[in-house]
């Protein structure tokens, strides 16, 4: 994670992880989403919890699995196959991870009243967002550097549209939610 | 598979085994107070299929686990998704999930309860409340912070069924509990009784489903018991500070030993931190040292 560059260019080398290789990390991070959901809501890993609500946001890591495709295919990346490519991808998903990892921490550990306030706009745990919110595109610049091959520039565009995928399902999720729109619209009003 | 990847996944799978006893919860008994049914309710929780995290049958589950008798999937500008917790609810043996929707306009948020069809959000905020009352339902000013002040004019207050006293936002937020006071104030000052209202709006993961919650004193315990208590007032809230907000002698019996049995939520039993540590330790060393590699020939 610290020297992702030479990181990458070192894994992909490695063989072919096979079909294997095309799931075994976007499941983990399923689970891994079933897992906070189950330890948040009842303070306890509940398998019941974790299987079913890691199903419900499985649409997360197959949205992710979508925008590798498309990179892959925008920048050339053919000569990578694409189970290696989706896992090389899901690599640099580790700041994101620990920080949900940390947030889970914390509502297991403190009151709920007490990790609402952490969250909140003004809140201290908010803020630490920002250390995944920079490096993760630190981690997949690298990665379309080294796994893709591609150039500086083809990276930064890379990067600009693995951005617009994850920004527009974020604003698609939150309008199908009933919610963006209200809200755009008090902006605009105010 | 190296030994600390075994390790790691023994913590994990230990954790989930301990998570998993005793799950789902069983159901409670609500507490009576001569004729009257005393419950415990939250009328404004999310669920997945909108901008919630869990699916509305895990949340009659989870509530269940936070001591709630009765409460409302209030999904933004739809009902399809409280319908499907009502029909789950009713297949797993409660608590009740009555069918809600947060109405999201721009200038207020109102809780709609009790409902058969969507309200829209396209007009103001005394129509949507009329069109609530038209299918049965009751109406409560959502978290009504400063911000959704205007949205609510004297003409709306006049025929709102309930306002929240008690959301997270004061949790979160410095100065929110006092506005949520100053609007109820505001609109009990119209000669027009508000039943105080605390909700969870709960999305998840963070909080709880019933961290502000609202205790109702049935004739009857059905969902058609439940929008009459909320009608004719028979409910005590506590805000953020313990304030409690309510009929004298409802709040003053809550305060009873037998009262107070109600009032707190479960406390969360040994097994969650059992279940919790080990699993967060598995969880933490799997993501760390990720699947095994392949290593070149």
């Amino acid at each position: 994670m610290l020297h992702p560059f030479t990181a990458y260019q070192e894994l992909a080398r490695e063989p072919d992880p096979g079909a294997w290789g095309l799931v075994r990390r976007p499941l983990f991070q399923a689970c891994l989403l079933g897992a906070i959901a189950s330890v948040g809501i009842s303070g306890r890993l509940s398998l019941r919890l974790v299987l079913s609500t890691g199903a419900a946001w499985s649409f997360a890591p197959a949205l992710q699995m979508a925008s590798v495709l498309a990179l892959r295919r925008a920048l050339g990346g053919r000569h990578v196959s694409l189970p290696r490519s989706v896992d090389l991808y899901f690599m640099g998903q580790g700041p994101w991870c620990l920080w949900l990892l940390a947030l889970t921490a914390t509502q297991a550990f403190v009151p709920p009243e007490r990790s609402v306030s952490l969250l909140a706009p003004q809140g201290p745990l908010l803020w630490t967002a920002l250390l995944p919110l920079l490096w993760s595109p630190v981690l997949t610049f690298s990665f379309l550097r080294a796994a893709f091959q591609a150039s500086r520039r083809r990276a930064a565009q890379g990067l600009l549209l693995h951005g617009a995928i994850t920004w527009g399902f974020v604003l698609a999720f939150f309008q199908l939610s009933g919610q963006l729109a209200p809200r755009l619209a008090a902006l605009l009003k105010e | 598979m190296s030994p600390p990847r075994i390790a790691a996944a023994a913590l994990l799978l230990a954790g989930l085994v301990a998570g998993s006893i005793g799950d789902p919860p069983a159901a409670h008994t609500p507490l009576r107070r001569g004729d009257e049914i005393v419950i415990t309710a939250d009328f404004h929780v999310h669920a997945f299929l909108g901008d919630g995290t869990f699916w509305p049958w895990d949340l009659v589950l989870e509530g269940r686990r936070q001591g709630l008798d009765a409460f409302a999937i209030t999904n933004h500008n739809q009902t399809v998704v409280a319908r499907i917790g009502r029909w789950a609810s009713q297949r797993l043996g409660g608590p009740i999930v009555l069918v809600g929707e947060e109405i999201t306009a721009p200038r207020y948020h109102l809780i709609g309860v009790g409902l058969k069809d969507t309200v829209s959000a396209r007009q103001p905020a005394a129509l949507a409340i009329r069109a609530v009352h038209a299918q049965g339902g009751v109406a409560i000013a959502a978290h009504p912070n400063a911000a959704y002040w205007a949205g609510f004019e004297d003409e709306a207050l006049k025929e709102l069924d309930g306002a929240e006293v008690c959301h997270p936002g004061a949790y979160a937020k410095a100065g929110a509990m006092e506005e949520f006071r100053r609007f109820y104030e505001h609109a009990e000052s119209l000669g027009h009784h508000i039943t105080p209202i605390g909700s969870s709006d709960f999305h998840g993961p963070l909080g709880a489903p019933g961290l502000c919650r609202t205790f109702l004193f049935l004739r009857e315990n059905s969902e058609a018991g439940i929008l009459a208590a909320l009608r004719s007032g028979r409910s005590v809230v506590y805000a953020a500070d313990g304030t409690a907000y309510g009929d004298p002698e409802l709040v003053a019996w809550l305060s009873s030993p037998a009262g107070l049995a109600a009032r707190n939520p479960p406390p969360r039993d040994g097994r969650a931190a059992v279940s919790a540590l080990p699993g967060f330790l598995g969880l933490a060393g799997l993501l760390l040292l990720g699947p095994s590699r392949t290593r070149p020939t």
